[in-house]
């Protein structure tokens, strides 16, 4: 140790509030942190308002000229409509138990992020136009006028949040911060102001019945593809029947996996299931998507794109609906879809053939998550599993937002995961079940353009991955969210290199020991088995 | 408090400051890592960075220490100036208190900073591989059904 350099003041560091003022609604749109805005030839597919080329880098808009009526109105007849948005605008005492909840401000530090924050955007103009003390003292009663800027905000903020609930699991008035998501969007999409990421795929699903627009012939193509895989895997003919009438079950699923990876070997897991117990099922080339990217966009578009799943129910005579691994597709089946397009009387009381188990759960909307129906096959035992297959995996779960949060889907993937793989690891009991992080890309927020901001909000969960991964040498991250399987490998390969991600019933397609199949010397991905297991 | 301690203190402060108002107090105060990644992968990588400091300045240890704090902060809403600016804050750390500083501070700062800006570089040009690899992933089957083909052809 030695003298150096000349005595000068140490760094001052003030923790302060940031400059300028909070109800300043300027934004910066630095590229990688933004979506891109929808293309006039989608909002027209789908008959939506002001349909223009545009980019949020634009200085210019082109909103319709009486844009702020439109907005005011829009928010007078939801606040009318939805008794929920008034209570959410009017009970927040900013406490701020929800602040360091979200996983966007977690990542980045940008206080609006904090969930009463970004609520405040909304509910600032709220004030200002819709109660009397806002009408008649502007800011001082916490108003803001509502101008392009604030628009502008908007779509920056609210296309930040990826409506997970967490923050609501710790509100003590229960405000539901991603309906308020969905609402302030559902006002953006009034002045067509909307992401391309969202729309296209919407437009997709409205016109062909899948978010790429993938026709019915190339669907076939591509399950007939996951059939000769399994042919190889398995040594079995295993066949994936397609708009059977008379079937038992329609099973809808997301449409990534069938041209995803590695959402396809989820698929391939599920095929192998429904083989082996001998399903009596079809899957639809009209439902040929359980996704609802409407539902990142507004009730309508959520509401017309889950019609189909019902309509081709009917249409085959199936007596009841099995659900796949997918996030959004749940929130929306679960939570809207008996109320949108139901009441589904036409479809009969969830009954496992294989069990005889009633899933009571799913008396109203008719439809059975599958892992809750794998969960039951196993625990009557009705699968035989060796999962030494697994064993070169060392296994965590991330509870993907809308199964978790949204529908209360905690225990079943872990029970499957369990009796399917020898090495398995929770992370903290902060970062899992209700408490879980989002990946950071859902609602709509999952394309590259974007990318810097997903890894900023995609940080949190990185951060307990890597806690099992330094811990327990954990190399799997497994989910049951289409989402979650397309952006969380990106965000791993960011964050925790080394981590791979997989569906639960990846995990289980390989551990199932299938009656009459060949000695199985490769994994669903076509890696060797572990050395035990295919020796055994 | 020891001299390590006191550097790490107040470089750690520094490297919050750019968040500003209650998140830099947030990113100090908070130690459960969960409720705090930014703050737990600060503090546990200028630990290391201040043990480098006063030791031996391993550049592997270096590097891996700045690939962590540069994975946040290129990817963040800050500058380069101001992601990897808080490395020459050591400086100002190491006037107002020389005497408990290596003979050869101004030396190892230049190496730290050169160390950040090269894990800085490398972060960015890794979003691009990552937008890549996931636009592949988007379309795996396609993919493996035209090399399945292409096999079948062969």
């Amino acid at each position: 140790m030695g003298p150096i350099m000349s005595e000068k003041p140490v760094i001052d560091i003030a923790l302060k509030t940031p400059k300028g003022d909070w109800r300043d609604p300027r934004v910066d749109f630095r590229k990688g942190t933004f979506s891109y805005a929808s293309l006039p030839k989608d909002l027209s597919a789908l008959g939506l308002p002001n349909p223009r080329k545009w980019q949020p880098t634009d200085l210019d808009w082109q909103l319709p000229p009486d844009w702020k009526r439109i907005l005011l109105d829009g928010m007078k007849e939801r606040l009318e409509k939805y008794r929920s948005f008034r209570l959410f605008m009017d009970v927040c005492v900013r406490c701020g138990a929800c602040a360091d909840k979200c996983h966007f401000y977690l990542g980045s530090g940008d206080p609006k992020n904090m969930p009463f924050a970004r609520a405040e955007l909304v509910r600032s103009i709220y004030r200002r136009y819709f109660t009397l003390s806002g009408k008649l003292f502007g800011s001082l009663a916490g108003g803001r006028e509502l101008t392009e800027d604030v628009v502008k905000e908007w779509f920056y903020y609210f296309y930040q949040c990826t409506e997970c609930r967490r923050c609501s699991v710790y509100c003590p008035f229960g405000i539901d911060t991603a309906e308020i998501t969905m609402i302030v969007r559902e006002l953006l999409s009034l002045i067509g102001v909307s992401t391309h990421w969202i729309m296209e795929p919407a437009a997709k699903s409205f016109q062909v019945g899948n978010h790429l627009g993938i026709p019915p012939h190339a669907f076939k193509d591509s399950l007939e593809f996951a059939a000769d895989e399994l042919r190889d895997i398995t040594g079995l003919d295993i066949e994936i029947p397609i708009n059977r009438k008379g079937a038992e079950i329609l099973f809808v699923m997301p449409s990534a996996d069938y041209f995803a990876t590695p959402h396809y070997y989820t698929l391939l897991g599920y095929m192998m299931l429904f083989h082996e117990i001998g399903l009596d099922f079809t899957v639809s080339a009209y439902a040929s998507e359980g996704g609802n990217f409407g539902s990142f966009h507004s009730n309508d578009l959520m509401k017309s794109l889950n019609a189909k799943i019902y309509d081709e129910a009917r249409r085959l005579g199936v007596k009841w609906i099995l659900g796949g691994e997918c996030g959004h597709m749940w929130r929306v089946l679960h939570q809207y879809m008996d109320t949108m397009n139901g009441p589904a009387d036409f479809l009969e009381m969830p009954v496992s053939p294989i069990t005889g188990t009633r899933f009571e759960n799913a008396a109203s909307t008719r439809m059975v998550h599958i892992c809750e129906f794998t969960a039951d096959l196993i625990h009557h035992d009705k699968l035989k599993l060796d999962p030494s297959r697994n064993d070169p995996y060392v296994v965590t779960y991330h509870d993907s937002c809308n199964p978790s949060r949204g529908m209360g889907l905690l225990e079943e993937p872990r029970y499957v995961l369990k009796n399917a793989c020898n090495n398995f690891h929770e992370m903290p009991a902060s970062t899992i079940r209700e408490y879980t992080f989002c990946c950071g890309s859902g609602a709509g927020l999952g394309n590259d353009e974007n990318m810097e901001m997903r890894l900023r909000g995609g940080f949190p969960r990185a951060n307990a991955v890597r806690h099992v991964r330094e811990e327990h040498g954990v190399n799997l991250l497994t989910c049951i969210c289409a989402i979650d399987k397309a952006t969380l490998p990106t965000l791993m390969d960011y964050w925790v290199p080394g981590v791979q991600v997989a569906g639960v019933h990846e995990m289980l397609g390989n551990a199932l020991v299938m009656t009459g199949e060949k000695e199985r010397t490769v994994n669903l991905r076509g890696e060797p088995l572990a050395k035990g297991a295919a020796d055994a | 408090m020891s001299a390590p301690d006191t550097v790490l203190e107040r470089w750690l402060a520094a490297a919050a400051e750019v968040y500003g108002g209650i998140f830099a107090e947030h990113t100090i105060g908070e130690r459960d890592p969960f409720r705090n990644p930014i703050g737990h992968t600060l503090r546990v990588s200028l630990t290391v960075l201040v043990r480098e400091f006063f030791g031996a300045m391993q550049p592997a240890a270096i590097d891996a220490a700045f690939a962590d704090i540069m994975a946040l902060r290129s990817i963040q809403a800050l500058a380069v100036e101001q992601a990897v600016g808080f490395v020459f804050g050591l400086r100002g750390i190491a006037r107002a208190t020389p005497a408990m500083m290596p003979a050869d501070a101004e030396a190892r700062i230049d190496k730290l900073a050169l160390s950040a800006f090269q894990q800085y570089l490398a972060c960015r040009e890794r979003l691009a591989e990552l937008k890549l690899n996931e636009q592949l992933r988007a379309f795996g089957v396609a993919r493996m059904r035209a090399a399945h083909n292409r096999g079948s052809v062969a």
